[in-house]
């Protein structure tokens, strides 16, 4: 409750804030805000709170999911500085609509409740519509627009699921027992709505394209938050429902796809934001193998911090190098002879993207492959593990233009505001969690997906 | 299936059909209301009273009533909506559509009403009735549709706000600085 209530209490005070105050205020106060929410989360760590007659459930993955959001969007608003130095600030509505999307992730996370589910899902949404179009150009709009209409149809394929989830169990409340070919239809149609919000194949079109047209710390918010939380509903549901027949053999076709697609697509791709867009599609494969193990909560909650730390660090990197055109590989040649912090960072987040211990990112990986493999789906781990070796080779293509390349103009990057604390800060969570993963493992270790 | 049900399968289907077919964008603000005004109907086919009359004051009424002056205002009122640059995505989504209609149909064939409500007291779907539901039960579901409503007038005033503008340049200073950079030359 304390949590929900303070970041309800940010979003509140970032829109009023921006009356009287000028944006660089409100950032200021929605960074604090996030702070505060840190704080409240690690008081109340592991404590089980339910309110609303159990509408809203605060449980150890619901905190584990709210942590890795709340560290997504605190690396958002730090990497946005140098950024909107340059482009001009955007106007205070921006850090507004970043804390009412984490608001609406925690609502999402923290309940078993298919209508306050949707409502979440909602208020997660709608910001991030408008946020996507913040650089106001044509891309953004073009990327505003896609996101909106498909998150639109994702999003009345997932109503249409829980009418069906109604109707089949007489219940709004997951875990409901329900069997026949309508509860089966449901599954289905919930599974695909919420594939949507979490870019698995085959639901991910959107994905490249608004992540290159909205501008980089608006990419790099929805790489971390969006996933966490659709990942939390995404868990919820098909835990609760159980991963057997019709919707286990769907679920395995999407993830292997997904990690397929993702990772072979983005080989292809001469852009840096376009292939790691394509690059979390195929994460997004990888946190969803954890889904078959017997309890994914410890290991998604960890993967979904790795992925939200390694992902943060690279996007915060390219929102360094973005001047609102994107950045084609070109622009990240000899990196390191223009800004040794940009490149040890961007180092950094790839060795850890592409899964080479001892960054975190190679524990993530490690988790899920051993959670998956727990309840004997050797297939899927083989073949998300072949995919995964597969990625290395455009990781470290992506590496080698920076330490390599031969840069059209050496003039150094210049940083500005925020951004550098922002990515030395990811760069050593990166670097100190990969070292000692006992440690994040032990926030996650008690979080269990369902919700008695 | 009675005659009803069919009579308002078939009305929906078709407003909806013509509602994103239409190329005038008038005509498909008119059939979105007689979708909206037929789902008024089924409402009230099944007790649900209240959010019938919601779906005609609310939708049909006051929010089609909006998009109407707004596709007038905006548009000339014959205007072309709905360019279609994948003309041949049409008969591949229809082909997926009505697979997708055979699925469910097939997954409905033999079933009856699954749950029956006939225990849950709703007094014809009154306000009654509902208010207690609402601020009861759904207390958490009201507050955070407020919440939702707020983020997204929010979000709505940053994106019809005007670009930032940079300071305002009076033309006179535009000129003196492009005969300035002349005499330069």
């Amino acid at each position: 409750m304390t949590t929900l209530i303070i970041l309800f209490a940010v979003a509140l005070l970032a829109t009023f804030a921006g009356f009287f105050a000028p944006p660089r205020s409100v950032k200021i106060v929605t960074l604090l805000g996030m702070l505060t929410a840190l704080v409240g989360l690690a008081l109340t760590w592991g404590d089980r709170a339910t309110a609303f007659g159990g509408l809203y459930v605060a449980d150890a993955f619901s905190q584990a999911v709210t942590l890795v959001m709340v560290v997504g969007a605190i690396l958002a608003l730090l990497a946005d500085c140098g950024y909107f130095e340059r482009k001009g600030w955007p106007a205070f509505e921006y850090y507004a609509l970043v804390a009412f999307a984490v608001f609406g992730g925690h609502v999402m996370a923290s309940t078993a409740h298919l209508g306050v589910l949707i409502v979440g899902l909602e208020i997660l949404s709608i910001p991030l519509y408008a946020l996507a179009a913040s650089r106001r150009d044509a891309a953004g709009y073009e990327a505003s627009l896609k996101y909106f209409l498909l998150g639109a149809v994702a999003a009345a394929f997932f109503l249409y699921g829980i009418a069906l989830y109604f109707g089949s169990t007489g219940s709004f409340v997951l875990g409901a027992t329900g069997k026949g070919l309508v509860f089966n239809a449901a599954v289905l149609m919930l599974m695909a709505g919420l594939s949507f919000k979490t870019a698995l194949t085959p639901f991910h079109w959107w994905t490249p394209d608004v992540y290159q047209g909205s501008s980089t710390p608006v990419t790099l918010f929805m790489a971390t938050v969006v996933k966490a939380a659709a990942f939390a509903a995404l868990a919820r549901v098909l835990v609760a429902v159980g991963l057997t027949g019709p919707a286990f053999y769907a679920f395995a076709a999407i993830v292997l796809l997904t990690v397929f697609w993702g990772n072979l697509t983005a080989m292809v791709q001469g852009e840096a934001k376009r292939m790691l867009a394509y690059s979390s599609v195929a994460h997004a494969g990888y946190i969803a193998v954890a889904l078959f193990g017997p309890n994914p909560a410890p290991a998604m909650g960890f993967y979904l911090l790795a992925y939200a730390l390694s992902t943060g660090l690279a996007f915060a990197v390219l929102a360094e190098l973005d001047d609102g055109a994107g950045v084609p590989l070109e622009k990240l040649a000899g990196l390191w002879g223009r800004s040794p912090l940009l490149a040890l960072g961007w180092t950094t987040a790839l060795l850890s993207l592409a899964g080479l211990p001892p960054l975190i990112g190679f524990w993530g990986k490690y988790l899920v492959f051993v959670e998956a493999a727990k309840n004997g789906q050797y297939l899927i781990v083989a073949l998300a593990l072949f995919a995964a070796v597969i990625a290395a080779y455009y990781y470290l293509k992506l590496l080698a233009v920076a330490l390599f390349g031969k840069p059209v103009k050496a003039e150094p990057v210049k940083m500005s505001g925020s951004a550098p604390l922002g990515i030395a800060l990811a760069a050593a969570l990166v670097l100190l969690l990969g070292v000692l993963p006992g440690i994040a493992y032990g926030w996650f270790s008690a979080a269990t997906v369902l919700i008695k | 299936m009675s005659a009803f049900d069919l009579l308002m399968g078939v009305l929906l289907i078709a407003s909806a059909l013509a509602a994103v077919t239409l190329k005038n964008a008038v005509h498909a603000g008119l059939a979105l209301v007689a979708n909206f005004l037929s789902l008024a109907v089924v409402y009230f086919a099944l007790e649900a009273q209240f959010l019938g009359w919601i779906q005609i004051i609310v939708y049909a009424g006051a929010v089609m009533v909006l998009f109407l002056f707004v596709i007038m205002l905006l548009f000339d009122a014959k205007a072309d909506v709905g360019l279609d640059r994948l003309p041949w995505m049409r008969p591949l989504a229809a082909a997926l559509a009505a697979a997708f209609f055979l699925a469910l149909a097939y997954a409905f064939s033999g079933v009856g009403p699954v749950n029956p409500l006939a225990d849950v007291k709703l007094g014809g779907g009154l306000p009654k009735a509902l208010g207690g539901l609402l601020y009861g039960n759904w207390l958490y579901t009201v507050l955070l549709v407020a919440a939702l409503l707020f983020a997204a007038t929010v979000a709505a005033v940053s994106l019809v706000q005007p670009q930032i503008r940079k300071a305002r340049v009076k033309p006179q200073v535009l000129e003196r600085d492009r005969e300035l950079e002349e005499v330069g030359k």
